[in-house]
């Protein structure tokens, strides 16, 4: 079974009026489980826009959706929520980080609307905090962070549902080279112990420091394949 | 509660706690405006219970003589004639007037001892007189002090204090001053034959409209005063005047919709935002119309508790300071008297009421607003 299967996938934004956009056009996608994949491609082409329907955030004009086997383009929101709450990790670009709250409160946001208690919550959160390695500022304010532990705290705020899929977006794109290798070490870290990986950058660093299995390029709302980077 | 209602609750709660300052501009205004018409309704509720406890002493009905329009002194023999009317069982002859102070600017009920009660409280002798607890406290003055009264005709008259009234209400007691009965004539300037009105007790109630019906045809000229009438006109008057007052408040009432409109209906930039990202990590739209019906919640019922609290303390701990001229007294410089404590539970519910449902549903669509914020929009924010 495909983790990921998008069939001749069409999303446009204002449609039918004056300013319409076609931001993707016939999208074909097929990715088997537990694979890292790169999807790159200029500002404005697309990639964010297909991030945003792999991660059931938005659903696609036309076209159908898979995910986990599951047709996720014909369901409603309500059932697209819980969907991604429990299969989907999302990273997004700037961390978007809830100012005023904790690192341990930013983390645990993902959990507050199950129905596990709080211990259980306190306890995963330490979980993925030691995972993540930012164990050691759990009760810091997020806007004290330098950029490499806020990006953990992104990326453990993904995690700490335990999502079979990691959906991030741009993840190293502020940070600084040292820091780059430190969040990609731990997307490796992640692919091993099973997660499908899939990140649209355009940092040619990934490829460094991923075991990279398929890469692809947007331009102009299309998708095409890469056999390498 | 399920765990993740208490969760949502927790995360609201720390919500308004990060935004404080905001939210305590918010809710310092919402309870002023909840204060406000709070102390109309208990102040009129407390006026209204007032009279009607008073009512309860008062005659079943009061026969006064008008001559053009005004209050007249009648003579006692006129008593027997009322007595002689069938369904009367007895008629009391009242001397009372007012009696202006000019040390405090109020005027003060100054009344003869009554016929028919052995209680020595209501009886001074000679030379004696009992007070009740507004005059004796704007005076400073105890029992057995002595105390001079201004006479009609100019001149003082010394009396002393034998008492001071235990009110069973204040609106009964807290402004009266009672005299014997000849000295009392003397205050008021009444001759010697003469009284104020006639107070008859009528053992059915049944018959107060047709005894009332048969002297004013037998005597006209004469007004007669039921209990009843003046309940309905005490009801009335404070009812209508607490309508005003309401009325009056609900330009500030508007002001504060604006306000709450403004502050409830514009989510700022950094909530939307919040709201996406909550959004993004899996929070539903009913998670997060929940999330919003907690901090409107949480602000509606704080400041009118606030609100109510405040109203409490101002009706019936400040005797009602900033509402005590518009709704009671608006012809006679009374003195100023407690209202006892005892509110209706079921004011203090419509107050609550009144004051929260409008603030939740001010909210529901910046709610709504929320709750259906794109979560796609939180991975195009650069």
């Amino acid at each position: 079974m495909s983790c990921i299967r998008l069939e001749s996938v069409h999303k446009v934004f204002q449609k039918d009026q004056p300013n319409e956009l076609h931001v993707l056009r016939d999208i074909n996608l097929e990715l088997p489980p537990n694979q890292v994949t790169v999807i790159r491609g200029p500002s404005g082409s697309g990639k964010t826009t297909l991030l945003a329907v792999l991660g059931c955030l938005t659903k696609p004009n036309s076209g159908s959706y898979y995910c986990l086997g599951e047709p996720v383009s014909r369901w409603p929101e309500a059932f697209l929520t819980v969907f991604r709450r429990r299969h989907i990790g999302l990273i997004f670009q700037n961390f978007n980080l809830i100012p005023g709250l904790s690192v341990a409160q930013n983390l645990a946001a993902p959990l507050l609307v199950t129905e596990m208690k709080h211990s259980a919550v306190q306890q995963r959160v330490t979980e993925t905090a030691g995972l993540v390695q930012i164990s050691h500022r759990l009760q810091a304010p997020v806007e004290t962070l330098s950029g490499g532990e806020m990006q953990r705290v992104a990326i453990g705020r993904a995690l700490v549902n335990q999502p079979q899929i990691i959906i991030a977006d741009e993840p190293t794109a502020h940070l600084d080279s040292a820091l780059a290798a430190e969040i990609l070490q731990l997307f490796a870290l992640l692919h091993r112990n099973g997660n499908s990986i899939i990140i649209a950058t355009h940092d040619p660093a990934v490829t460094t420091h991923l075991p990279v299995d398929r890469v692809f390029t947007m331009k102009d709302g299309q998708l095409s394949r890469h056999d390498s980077y | 509660m399920s765990a993740k209602y208490g969760h949502i609750l927790d995360y609201a709660l720390r919500g308004l706690y990060r935004r404080r300052a905001r939210n305590l501009s918010l809710i310092l205004i919402y309870a002023a405006v909840t204060g406000f018409f709070a102390s109309v309704i208990l102040f009129s509720d407390a006026l209204r219970r007032e009279a009607r406890e008073t009512l309860q002493f008062a005659p079943a009905l009061t026969v006064q003589k008008l001559a053009g329009g005004r209050l007249v002194p009648q003579t006692t023999g006129f008593g027997d004639s009322l007595s002689a009317i069938r369904g009367v069982r007895a008629v009391q002859p009242r001397i009372w007037g007012y009696y202006y102070d000019s040390p405090t600017g109020s005027v003060f009920t100054l009344m003869a001892a009554p016929g028919g009660t052995s209680d020595p409280a209501f009886h001074p002798d000679s030379g004696q007189i009992v007070c009740g607890r507004g005059f004796m406290e704007s005076h400073f003055l105890r029992t057995g002090d002595p105390l001079s009264l201004v006479l009609p005709q100019g001149g003082l008259r010394t009396f002393v204090i034998s008492g001071q009234f235990e009110p069973v209400t204040n609106l009964l007691s807290y402004d009266l001053l009672l005299l014997h009965p000849a000295e009392a004539r003397v205050m008021l300037g009444l001759a010697e034959y003469e009284v104020t009105d006639f107070a008859l007790d009528i053992p059915n109630p049944a018959e107060t409209d047709a005894i009332g019906l048969k002297i004013s045809r037998r005597f006209p000229g004469y007004r007669l005063i039921s209990r009843d009438q003046v309940l309905l006109t005490y009801e009335a008057l404070f009812s209508r005047r607490g309508g005003l007052v309401i009325f009056g408040g609900l330009l500030s009432l508007l002001a504060f919709i604006v306000l709450a409109w403004d502050r409830a209906s514009g989510l700022s930039r950094e909530e939307r935002r919040e709201l996406g990202i909550l959004k993004g990590v899996g929070w539903g739209s009913g998670d997060v119309l929940l999330l919003k019906f907690f901090e409107a919640l949480t602000i509606a019922v704080l400041s009118s508790l606030l609100g109510l609290l405040a109203a409490l303390i101002h009706v019936f701990y400040l005797g009602g300071t900033l509402l005590k001229s518009l709704l009671s007294g608006w012809s006679v410089l009374y003195p100023d008297y407690p209202l006892n404590y005892n509110p209706d539970s079921g004011s203090l519910l419509l107050i609550l009421t009144i004051s929260v449902l409008p603030y939740l549903v001010a909210t529901l669509i910046p709610a709504w607003q929320g709750a259906v914020t794109d979560p796609a929009e939180i991975m195009q924010a650069g």
